[in-house]
């Protein structure tokens, strides 16, 4: 089966004369598998991410979503393939939780943008699924932190697009809705969806994916499952700091702790 | 064609908008004081049903005000049923006189520059009202003011004089409009310059260089206490009391009488 | 709280504002310098009848078209810019107006006025009108082309290219006054400070035709213009062209507004009071607020320019109607800023 999202050997920099961003990277997300992308400041995650969903264009190297070169599709179309959720979100909007939620319904409307009652269901379902219902009628400038991450990843789901690919999605997230982040992405990925997280928590990271891509300086270094990426041989000298791993004593997961001495 | 006629009332000849004036015009309506002053002095006072709010001739009291000099109201226009409107053509009136041609109000508009378009507003307004022999009688009589002032003129040295409608800024009469025509008449030289506009801005330092013996404020009060151009402290100031030389009209009789003594004095 | 569609919410709002506008048209054609007798203007009596028809009507639909016009383009700039205060000359459109006007009547008496004139009684309309009109949309091909960066319209800079445009502009104008005859200056003075006239009829229906374009097309663009309060990667990522719909919106604006600076000059507040108060009452959803803003921009000129002829009646004379929109927005403007608090 086709992966959801291929990219082969991208190449960026922000100006002509800046160093690259993003200097050969690839990744292949397969539908119904969570990718994480990993790795110390200024590594070229988040230009990574935003190549692969199509915000940036690459200098060279493609990128193909369900096989279909992305420099070929329309911006609706590609909005139907893949939701993007960037790591800020705007905080004075005057529109409500729902409103908010509707608009990753965009892609899928006609010339009016009028949502129908379809639409209006994947909204609360996907308000549901981010545990924001209950905000729903509030407006967004009312809202904190991580009821607003809630909401805006409500409106990804919304757009009912097999990839989503995440920059930081639980910025301002407490344990619970962490938690509630990770299940929501397995029960996506068991019906076919896929996953490309940035993120800067490791244990999320070993948590969450089935698959870990560490950057460093625009590459990718390290690849494979968290168990193989998640060691302190791997991690200490890409983040330049020592780090202690440990299995998670319930689940045996990879629990990645810098090594700070008192 | 109507429009482009009109697009040309900025300046130039008497123009026409509208449907055709009537033979003998029985309602007028002014849109300037001095037409006002006209229609009066042609012995019509009582085909006059409309004027501005500027107009202060007591024998205009009673009449229902249809707007100003630059704002003529249509509506208070047709209002008062009018089949003449009278008109000077200024920039800013230039909407509502071509929207009262365009509503079927005959207009008739008169340039009031010169004397000579003085004279042919009296001509032309007394045709329209039906006193053609009243018309030329008073264009004659004003011409026969001009003839004597220039010949009590003749022979006597010409006043160098500055005629002043504004201070701050300061406006004055030029050579080729009404009032500088008839400040010749009366043995002034005007020490404006050439320029060919009836009334235009002059800066402090033209007026100095142009060294008037006389300054002729009309309409204007004479600052207490100071000179009311700097750098002219020696010039003669001379105030017109008489409202004659700001409304081209046909007063330039008295105008005339006036500016003389204010020449001579 | 059951969800109105947004469908559901424009339609609530156009039929809650039609009622108004027929409200504010009835108050604008029964208020004027004279007395109207109603009936005796029906049955076809003079001056009733075209005191009513050719003087009242085209007066009350000239406000109407230039009041929804201003409002549709001030609810389009202030989403562009994501500012609540940007207000439709902000950006530069009435100081390139107000420059094509005094160059007219500066240049009226030489031969390049002449040429010009001819042109433009071609179009059925006076020269300063055009020179407003095409003012106004160099002046917006102005700030769009140097208020870009990376090659495409960013809000901040176009608002301060406008904004140092508005002072030039300002500055040009005083100094072509100091050219004018005192009476050309009063025309300037006047036209800037927005007048309603009397149009003929064909030329306010074709007026109206061509607002119809830029009003559709932001519309259409509605929908668009929520996805932008998301960011320009917010909604980029929903399948919006941002640059594409910025430089649209822009243009359709500025097209609304030319349009209607050629009839009444700048009249102020109007494109800042009415979508503030439409988006209060209504939130901030576009696909409501546009249509919305559309009708209550009309009815508020309408019932301004009552105003305006009703006020100094007595003495004879008429304020600007640029006047009264700035003497009722200004503290209503300031009412609603407080209510929002």
């Amino acid at each position: 089966m086709t992966a959801l999202l291929e990219a082969r050997d991208l190449h960026y920099r922000h100006a002509p004369g800046a160093p690259e961003a993003v200097a050969g990277a690839s990744v292949t997300v397969a539908a119904g598998e969570v990718v994480g992308v990993i790795g110390p400041n200024a590594a070229g995650k988040s230009t990574f991410a935003r190549l692969s969903c199509g915000l940036l264009a690459p200098q060279s190297g493609e990128v193909l979503l369900r096989g279909d070169p992305l420099a070929r599709l329309s911006r609706r179309e590609r909005a139907r393939r893949v939701a993007f959720l960037p790591q800020q979100q705007p905080q004075d909007l005057s529109f409500t939780s729902r409103e908010v939620a509707l608009m990753g319904r965009a892609p899928h409307l006609g010339l009016w943008a009028l949502e129908g009652p379809r639409d209006l269901e994947r909204a609360t379902e996907a308000l549901r699924e981010a545990d924001a219902l209950d905000l729903a009628d509030r407006p967004i400038s009312q809202l904190s932190g991580g009821e607003r991450q809630r909401v805006f990843l409500a409106r990804a789901f919304a757009q009912d697009a097999a990839l989503l690919i995440l920059d930081e999605p639980t910025a301002g997230m407490d344990l619970a809705h962490q938690v509630l982040l990770v299940n929501a992405l397995r029960k996506r990925s068991r019906s076919g969806g896929g996953a490309l997280l940035v993120l800067h928590d490791l244990a999320l990271a070993g948590a969450a994916c089935d698959r870990l891509l560490l950057m460093l300086q625009g590459r990718v270094r390290a690849e494979g499952a968290p168990a193989d990426v998640l060691r302190p041989e791997v991690l200490s000298p890409a983040y330049g700091t020592q780090v202690d791993v440990v299995p998670d004593p319930a689940t045996g997961q990879p629990l990645v702790a810098p090594r700070i001495a008192r | 064609m109507t429009l482009l006629l009109a697009l040309l009332i900025a300046a130039g000849p008497r123009q026409h908008l509208g449907p055709p004036s009537p033979a003998q015009a029985q309602r007028v309506v002014t849109l300037a004081p001095s037409l006002s002053e006209v229609v009066l002095a042609l012995g019509a006072q009582e085909k006059l049903v409309g004027v501005t709010r500027f107009d202060d001739d007591p024998r205009t009291a009673g009449l229902p005000r249809i707007g100003g000099y630059n704002d003529p109201q249509p509506e208070a226009v047709l209002g008062v049923k009018p089949d003449l409107v009278l008109a000077e053509p200024a920039p800013a009136n230039r909407g509502p006189v071509e929207t009262l041609a365009r509503l079927g109000v005959p207009v008739e508009a008169f340039p009031l520059a010169t004397v000579a378009d003085i004279e042919e507003a009296i001509e032309g307004i007394a045709a329209l009202l039906g006193a053609a022999e009243r018309g030329r009688a008073l264009a004659g009589e004003m011409e026969a003011a001009r003839a004597k002032a220039r010949a009590a003129a003749k022979g006597e040295r010409r006043v160098k004089a500055l005629l002043i409608f504004g201070l701050d800024p300061l406006v004055v009469a030029g050579r080729l409009g009404f009032a500088g025509e008839l400040l010749e008449d009366a043995g002034g030289e005007n020490a404006a310059g050439d320029n060919p506009r009836p009334f235009f801005r002059l800066s402090a330092e033209a007026a100095v260089r142009a060294a008037p013996e006389v300054i002729v404020l009309c309409g204007v009060e004479a600052p207490k206490g100071r000179a009311p151009l700097p750098g002219l402290d020696k010039a003669r100031i001379a105030t017109l009391r008489s409202t004659a030389l700001l409304h081209p009209g046909p007063r330039i009789p008295q105008a005339l009488d006036d500016l003389a003594a204010a020449l001579r004095r | 709280m059951t969800h109105r569609s947004a469908a559901t919410r424009a339609g609530l709002a156009v039929a809650i504002l039609l009622p108004l506008v027929a409200l504010a048209l009835a108050v604008g054609l029964s208020t004027g310098a004279g007395e109207l007798s109603l009936s005796a203007a029906l049955r076809g009596v003079e001056p009733d009848a075209t005191v009513l028809f050719r003087l009242r009507v085209p007066r009350v639909l000239l406000a109407a078209e230039v009041g929804a016009a201003l409002s549709v383009a001030g609810v389009a700039l202030q989403a562009l810019l994501r500012n609540p205060l940007a207000d439709p000359f902000v950006f530069g459109l009435s100081g390139g107006a107000a420059i094509g006007t005094a160059s007219v009547v500066a240049f009226s008496g030489t031969a390049l006025g002449a040429a010009a004139m001819g042109g433009a009684s071609f179009l059925g309309l006076l020269p300063a009108q055009l020179a407003a009109v095409a003012g106004a949309l160099a002046a917006a091909l102005l700030v769009f082309t140097l208020g870009r960066a990376r090659g495409q319209l960013d809000p901040t800079r176009a608002l301060l290219v406008g904004v140092v445009f508005n002072s030039f502009a300002s500055a040009v104008v005083l100094s072509v006054e100091a050219v004018l005859q005192p009476e050309q200056t009063q025309a300037v003075l006047l036209w800037l400070s927005g007048t309603l006239g009397y149009e003929a009829m064909p030329l306010l229906a074709g007026a109206g035709v061509a607002l119809l374009a830029p009003v559709l097309v932001l519309i259409v663009l509605a929908g668009r213009l929520n996805l932008m309060a998301l960011g320009d990667e917010g909604a980029s990522s929903l399948g919006v062209d941002v640059s594409r719909t910025r430089l649209l919106a822009f243009f359709a604006a500025s097209t609304a507004v030319g349009i209607a600076v050629a009839f009444t000059g700048l009249v102020g507040f109007v494109g800042l009071v009415v979508p503030h108060a439409v988006r209060l009452v209504a939130g901030p959803d576009h696909r409501v607020v546009l249509p919305a803003s559309a009708l209550g921009g009309a009815a508020f000129l309408i019932l301004a320019d009552a105003l305006a002829r009703v006020l100094f009646r007595g003495l004879g004379a008429e304020p600007p109607v640029g006047a009264v929109t700035a003497m009722i927005g200004a503290p209503l403007f300031v009412m609603l800023l407080r209510s929002r608090q």
